[in-house]
């Protein structure tokens, strides 16, 4: 029988072995040549941990990374705050109206960053249109430059963001079954009380894994800070970028991108851990 | 109730000009009269249209990505699709190793990965940059593929294949008249989505640049950086317009909400 299904299945290991062996080739010994760089000396060739050391030392490598973690922390809780709202407008759409609502949301994540980033640096200038809205609302009362700020990366990071959460976060607000509010309703509860009280506890979870998602993503996004920090805001990739492009010291580099490495590990493994002991309560 | 409608209409819609407020500003700038892009623009001009149609370095850079994206997508819609079938027929631990593995490129950092690939393969002068470009980007398309073709695959039904294995058709036969038209669309949409990963990708391409394969995104990145000129909002609001309609389109098709589970 066991023989019989063998010969039954056009499956066989070489579905396996070949993309593993070029994946290998190409991805998994580059990674692996990049830990062992960063562990070993330029000259001697030797193990050594002076490139880690050098990080952990300087108080600048150190105010470089936690500025990555709160600039990307920072765009999360924007992310949250405009992209729930959204997603519970779209979840509650049918048709085409529905249609036309997801096609602008992801319309951003569609068109090639570069092009995204280059809006934002005509947006961010002195002159620039966010300067005049922020005058406008007497938030600034002098014309200011948010190129290479970092409010400017954060406008960045929060515009690559934000299509995620919301799409994310439409099944979960979906899923929400509608009798649960409406017997909120029918006992007395207004909008607010259902709302904090009955929808967003349900979607909690949901909301974490979307967070915990554009945080990963944020913490390792490029092209934002290359274009909006304008060599200014100095965050883990922009740096790396620095120290293999330009400074040519490709051992630190290494240990820089194996921090960030670990970094976006950590978050990763985090929000699958959350997600499984939200998943076991339920 | 009402209120809060009226107030959440609002909101919603401030949320929406946030997002599309970019893309605006680099339609509205490319008619500008001046020779920097900035918003808010003065005068109505087509002259940075006529002036983009004439420039060949950039048609030249689009034909460059579309050479790279062809060809790196074949490759890993092909190795996608077999490792998805090999994860739909087969159990156990190894498999979950496996899955790990091939998944990895969406959790690692694309810039670790450009420095990762640099350092091993800087040396390697006898690969073409072109072909460094495609297996490179073949690696970070892999998974949205194994994405698309999984899904798919986990709503078929099994007893299609055995249907037709019954009937007397060769497991090869089953594959490629059974079980691949059923997938069809999980295949079509791991493909789109690969491709526009592959042809928007600038991260990598910063640390490869090379002056043989300038791709689009670099092209578009060097000429903001040097000039600003409001050429460059003349080629991306056309690109904008092109994304819009290919969106739709998949929208319309397959759904957009399906992709981003």
């Amino acid at each position: 029988m066991k023989q019989k299904e063998k010969k039954w299945t056009y499956v066989n290991k070489w579905y396996i072995i070949l993309p593993l062996a070029f994946l290998m080739v190409i991805y998994l010994i580059p990674l692996g040549r990049m830990l062992w760089l960063s562990i070993c000396d330029k000259e001697t060739g030797e193990y050594t941990a002076e490139y880690f050391m050098a990080f952990f030392k300087d108080g600048y490598y150190i105010g470089v990374l936690s500025r990555t973690l709160i600039l990307s922390l920072w765009s999360v809780v924007f992310c949250i705050i405009m992209g729930y709202p959204v997603a519970y407008k779209v979840a509650h759409m049918k048709g085409w109206k529905r249609s036309i609502a997801t096609t602008f949301l992801v319309l951003p994540l569609w068109v090639s960053i570069t092009i995204r980033m280059f809006g934002w640096m005509a947006i961010l200038p002195k002159s620039g249109v966010f300067s005049i809205i922020l005058q406008a609302l007497h938030i600034i009362s002098e014309p200011q430059n948010f190129l290479g700020s970092n409010v400017g990366v954060i406008m960045g990071l929060i515009h690559c963001g934000l299509p995620y959460f919301a799409m994310i976060m439409i099944s979960p607000i979906e899923n929400v079954d509608p009798y649960v509010e409406e017997a909120s309703y029918v006992f007395g509860a207004g909008f607010v009380k259902t709302f904090f009280k009955v929808t967003l506890p349900l979607t909690s979870p949901g909301i974490v894994s979307g967070a915990l998602l554009v945080f990963a993503l944020n913490t390792a996004a490029f092209m934002v800070p290359v274009m909006l920090g304008g060599g200014k805001v100095m965050v883990m990739t922009n740096m790396i970028y620095q120290q293999t492009m330009f400074i040519f010291d490709w051992n630190f580099a290494a240990a820089l991108s194996v921090v960030l490495l670990f970094v976006s590990m950590f978050i990763v493994t985090l929000s699958s851990f959350l997600s499984n002991k939200m998943r076991i309560q339920e | 109730m009402r209120k809060y409608k009226v107030a959440g209409t609002i909101f919603n819609s401030v949320v929406y000009l946030f997002l599309l407020l970019p893309l605006i500003v680099v339609i509205i700038t490319s008619f500008g009269e001046g020779n920097r892009a900035v918003f808010p623009t003065h005068g109505f001009t087509l002259k940075w249209y006529s002036e983009a149609l004439h420039n060949v370095d950039f048609f030249e850079s689009v034909f460059i990505s579309l050479k790279i994206a062809v060809v790196s997508t074949l490759i890993s819609a092909v190795l996608g699709t077999m490792v998805s079938l090999y994860f739909w027929k087969t159990k156990g631990r190894l498999k979950e190793i496996f899955e790990l593995v091939f998944m990895a490129p969406m959790v690692v950092p694309t810039v670790v990965y450009a420095v990762a690939f640099l350092l091993a393969f800087s040396s390697w002068k006898f690969v073409v940059p072109y072909w460094k470009l495609v297996l490179s980007y073949c690696a970070i398309q892999i998974p949205y593929v194994i994405r698309s073709v999984t899904a798919a695959l986990y709503g078929l039904d099994v007893s299609f294949e055995e249907a037709s294995l019954v009937l007397g058709a060769r497991p090869m036969k089953t594959l490629y008249k059974v079980t691949l038209p059923c997938i069809k669309r999980g295949i079509i949409s791991g493909i789109i989505f690969a491709f526009v990963v592959s042809f928007d990708e600038a991260v990598i391409i910063m640390f490869l640049r090379n002056a043989s394969t300038v791709t689009y995104p670099l092209r578009l990145y060097t000429h903001i950086t040097e000039q600003f000129s409001p050429m460059v909002s003349a080629f991306s609001a056309v690109f904008i317009l092109i994304s819009f309609v290919v969106i739709y389109v998949i929208e319309r098709i397959f759904g957009l909400s399906n992709m981003y589970q």
